[in-house]
């Protein structure tokens, strides 16, 4: 099992060398848009709570999923420890912490979501292609599923601020956040331990639908006069 | 079918191909650092269960 964390790395250093020049290449030159939002330190800070509550309120969901299917969750958590999710070396830290955020956005938000754009006019066909394919990229099912829609506010984020550096941190504070929840599992007391989890679930699920709201809304990408796929980057 | 709907077809494959790709190279590192490993253990004689006394015997 420990070997296979190298390869985890390995594959992730491979991802960030291709999809990095790809993107460079393909549309990293450009110029970001004119009138382009910037999100300020508020901002920011808004997106790395985002990622601890969206951590938060996705391993509350799957204990609760874990204790009435635990079938379901075994291969599951195989393919964590595997991955070095719940490992807290600094190979693991850095492979599943920092370098699988660079790597996949670069091919989700980087890439994909600007192919997705030639599909159609409309942002959100674009954002569930994009999160449809992160989905895909987990390889099993559970964890197939909630990147799906972790995808979605992923892509949410970049096309508000058209800035991948802003999904990066995002996506890194959800995997970093990922070590230091279980510790917050384990301090719960063990008498009605779910009943717990369900609550941190259901606050974590009240305050990403608030930061969601405090974001606002993303504007419209026919007033910049081009599609999805013809988002500029930031330099 | 109209010639446009066939496009938007095309760009959705050509979209999700990526992830493909990205599935391709996990499987290939994978292959890859079992292949090193597997080279490693068998140029260097080492047996599993075995003492260093024995797999040098």
């Amino acid at each position: 099992m420990e070997n296979l964390i190298w390869v985890v790395a390995c594959y992730q250093l491979v991802g960030i060398v291709i999809f990095g020049l790809w993107y460079y290449l393909a549309w990293g030159r450009k110029k970001r848009a004119q009138n382009a939002e910037k999100p300020g330190a508020k901002g920011i800070f808004a997106i790395i709570l985002l990622g601890i509550l969206l951590q938060a309120f996705i391993s509350g969901a799957l204990g609760i999923l874990d204790a009435g299917f635990p079938n379901l969750m075994k291969n599951y958590k195989e393919i964590m420890e595997a991955a070095g999710l719940v490992e807290m070396s600094a190979i693991a830290i850095l492979a599943t912490g920092i370098m699988a955020p660079v790597g996949e956005e670069l091919l989700c938000r980087g890439i994909m979501f600007r192919l997705a754009g030639k599909v159609s006019d409309k942002f959100w066909v674009a954002n569930c292609i994009q999160a449809f394919a992160f989905g895909i990229i987990h390889a099993n099912l559970v964890q197939g599923i909630y990147a799906f829609f972790l995808g979605l506010i992923l892509g949410y984020i970049y096309g508000k601020y058209r800035n991948i550096w802003l999904c990066m941190l995002l996506h890194a504070s959800v995997n970093l956040s990922a070590n230091f929840i279980e510790y917050l599992w384990e301090a719960l007391p063990e008498q009605n331990g779910m009943l717990f989890v369900g609550l941190i679930c259901a606050g974590s699920l009240a305050f990403i639908v608030l930061i969601y709201l405090l974001l606002g809304k993303i504007k419209p990408l026919e007033e910049e006069g081009g599609k999805a796929g013809d988002i500029e980057e930031l330099q | 079918m109209p010639r446009n709907t066939f496009k938007k077809i095309g760009w959705f494959f050509v979209s999700v191909l990526p992830a493909f790709l990205s599935l391709t190279l996990q499987f290939g590192a994978a292959m890859l650092i079992a292949l090193v490993i597997s080279l490693a253990v068998s140029f260097s004689g080492y047996q599993a269960g075995m003492s260093q006394a024995e797999t040098a015997q």
